[in-house]
């Protein structure tokens, strides 16, 4: 669901970044007024659980991959404006560290995955809790909302890519950017998602707020005891484990390279041409593009960027939380 | 009745020029800052690790070495990414303190080199700044995430000399002591300037050589004071603590790093 730059025409780049800025805004403004000494981590290990949760791909049918994105997790620990904070800071991180969705299209991918899915999820989790009266019953409410989350920002992204043909045209009629019309993206992005990447959110979501009611319920109910080492514990088994998303082969529907674009429609179909506006142009190299370490194995690498995007992440808003004290005492 | 003489009887305005404090305020800051700082090294560790302190020494210095040896970036960036993951155990007041005097020391180096830079040495020069950046920060976090008392424990269990340990310790304690000393001093020259002195920088020199006198003082009667509570100028270190699950993971990080240097030496 990482949008790659060349994907998107400048004008849906803007467009979804203007539709970001009041969000973040918004967003930044309530994490800051109700920010405590023991949220700041929390806010990093959220992101950090969004990070990795990105990480492990899973097979979808038509030879691509998903993966979950785990923002509906983080809205329900946190609340979904903390979530937006949260999961657009994980994006950042993946696009300007390890080249993984576009940096033009960062606003784009925001509103899918950080906007969509922690304000759907969040809203369909609360509705079923004040109904369901069981406790597995509440849980059910939770994976259902990550279900539909995730399914709802796939069919935004999925009208992203297929508006392209009909809005970006060169002068012979041909299409700028995303070559793929609503007819053929629509299915291609919320099929795999319907089938696959919606049940994997969902168990995802469900069994890491169950892990994390029992560890540490302070972090789930107000009150209760936080037990951040086990937290910072299941953060390191993911990192650990996640080369296990290197074993999925192919990538997502929509994060071909120029080369593979061309035969991504699969059964013999090829395009003629690759779009003029997907050229390579002058874009920002990654340090580390694709997870990958100039001289160590592709899964080293992987479960290096794992770690070290994770720090980054916890290290980034524990400074934000003291960035914030400080300016309270000020 | 006598008469007053006429220039005690005569009008008096006095109206000093006005004097700038900057350098005087300055100084009282920085030893102002010096002293809290002093204040938290002496009391429990600033941060939150508990590993052995002779551990992470060891561990330092071996971190240092193969930083200073090795010429891959890409080690440099495990040695950074292995930097972060230690900090995102740290509270946030410690990762800031890390961050800025590596930063510090890092922008210096960079300023220094920036000549070469543009002579066409931009790689080389970024990757002593790196070095520099990394070195720096693992330094500060491992003083700031051990007490002094820690520290001289953790020389002694080393095998560093006696006398070495002597000096560090009471180097540590002076610090604190002399600075207590030199703000009052500052704050007595501030109280009684008036206006802009052009003596003032003379009245500097008196702090410092009366600090230095108080200092021989004060280190004479300390050791005297030290011998009379039996000090034979042996240090004890503390009961060994056997390593634990923190000393092991330790080990293995810098284990990894060993390996990770040896299998980019080429990159």
């Amino acid at each position: 669901m990482h949008i790659p730059d060349h994907y998107l025409s400048p004008a849906t780049c803007a467009a979804m970044g203007a539709v970001m800025v009041p969000v973040w805004s918004v967003s930044l403004r309530k994490v800051r007024a109700g920010l405590t000494r023991s949220s700041a981590p929390m806010l990093g290990i959220g992101a950090a659980f969004s990070f990795l949760i990105m990480l492990f791909n899973v097979p979808a049918p038509g030879g691509t991959t998903v993966h979950a994105a785990g923002g509906t997790l983080v809205a329900a620990l946190l609340g979904p404006w903390a979530a937006c904070l949260a999961v657009s800071v994980a994006l950042l991180v993946q696009a300007l560290l390890f080249g993984d969705g576009g940096i033009l299209a960062f606003g784009a991918n925001c509103f899918n995955m950080a906007c969509v899915i922690p304000f759907v999820g969040y809203f369909v989790y609360r509705f079923l809790q004040d109904r369901c009266r069981s406790e597995r019953a509440r849980l059910f409410g939770l994976g259902l909302g990550a279900y539909l989350a995730i399914n709802l920002a796939a069919l935004c992204a999925a009208i992203e890519f297929g508006i392209q043909p009909a809005i970006a045209r060169d002068l012979a009629g041909q299409p700028l950017y995303c070559p793929y019309p609503l007819a053929l993206a629509i299915p291609g992005m919320v099929l795999p998602h319907l089938l696959v990447a919606g049940f994997v959110e969902g168990c995802f979501t469900v069994s890491a707020f169950a892990f994390i009611r029992r560890v540490s319920p302070g972090s789930v109910h107000p009150g209760g005891t936080t037990r951040i080492p086990a937290l910072y514990g299941l953060l390191a088994a993911l990192a650990g484990l996640c080369p296990l998303g290197l074993l999925a082969t192919g990538s997502g529907w929509g994060e071909w390279g120029v080369g593979g674009i061309r035969t991504a429609l699969g059964s013999g179909r090829s395009l003629a041409s690759v779009p003029s506006g997907m050229l390579p142009g002058p874009v920002l190299k990654a340090p580390w593009q694709d997870y990958a370490v100039l001289g160590l194995p592709g899964w080293v690498g992987y479960v290096w960027s794992a770690f070290a995007g994770a720090a980054c992440l916890l290290v980034a808003f524990k400074l934000f939380g003291r960035l914030k004290r400080a300016g309270t005492r000020a | 009745m006598p008469e007053l003489p006429g220039w005690l009887a005569g009008d008096q305005r006095y109206e000093p020029r006005r004097g700038r404090d900057a350098f005087l305020d300055r100084s009282i800051l920085a030893f102002l800052a010096l002293l809290a700082r002093g204040g938290a090294l002496g009391g429990a560790p600033a941060g939150r690790v508990r590993t052995d302190p002779a551990a992470k020494v060891v561990a330092a210095v071996v971190v240092l070495l193969l930083v200073s040896l090795s010429r891959s970036t890409v080690f440099l960036a495990i040695v950074g990414s292995g930097l972060l993951a230690f900090l995102a155990g740290q509270d946030g007041k410690l990762i800031a303190g890390v961050l800025k005097a590596a930063a510090a020391a890092a922008l210096f180096t960079l300023a220094v080199l920036l000549p070469s830079a543009l002579l066409g040495r931009g790689p080389a020069a970024a990757m002593i700044t790196a070095k520099v950046f990394l070195s720096v920060a693992w330094v500060r976090l491992v003083a700031a995430s051990t007490g002094w008392a820690a520290m001289t424990d953790a020389f002694k269990r080393l095998g560093a000399p006696d006398l070495f340990i002597l000096v560090f310790d009471l180097a540590l304690k002076y610090i604190l002591l002399l600075g207590e000393f030199a703000l009052t001093l500052l704050y007595a020259l501030k109280l009684r300037s008036v206006g802009r002195s052009p003596g003032r920088t003379g009245s500097l020199g008196g702090i410092a050589g009366t600090m230095f006198l108080t200092s021989k003082e004060m280190a004479e009667e300390l050791y005297d004071a030290m011998v009379c509570r039996g000090f034979t100028g042996d240090y004890r270190p503390l009961p060994r603590r056997p390593p634990g699950l923190r000393e092991a993971a330790l080990g293995g990080a810098v284990g990894l790093l060993v390996a990770a240097f040896f299998l980019t030496r080429r990159g």
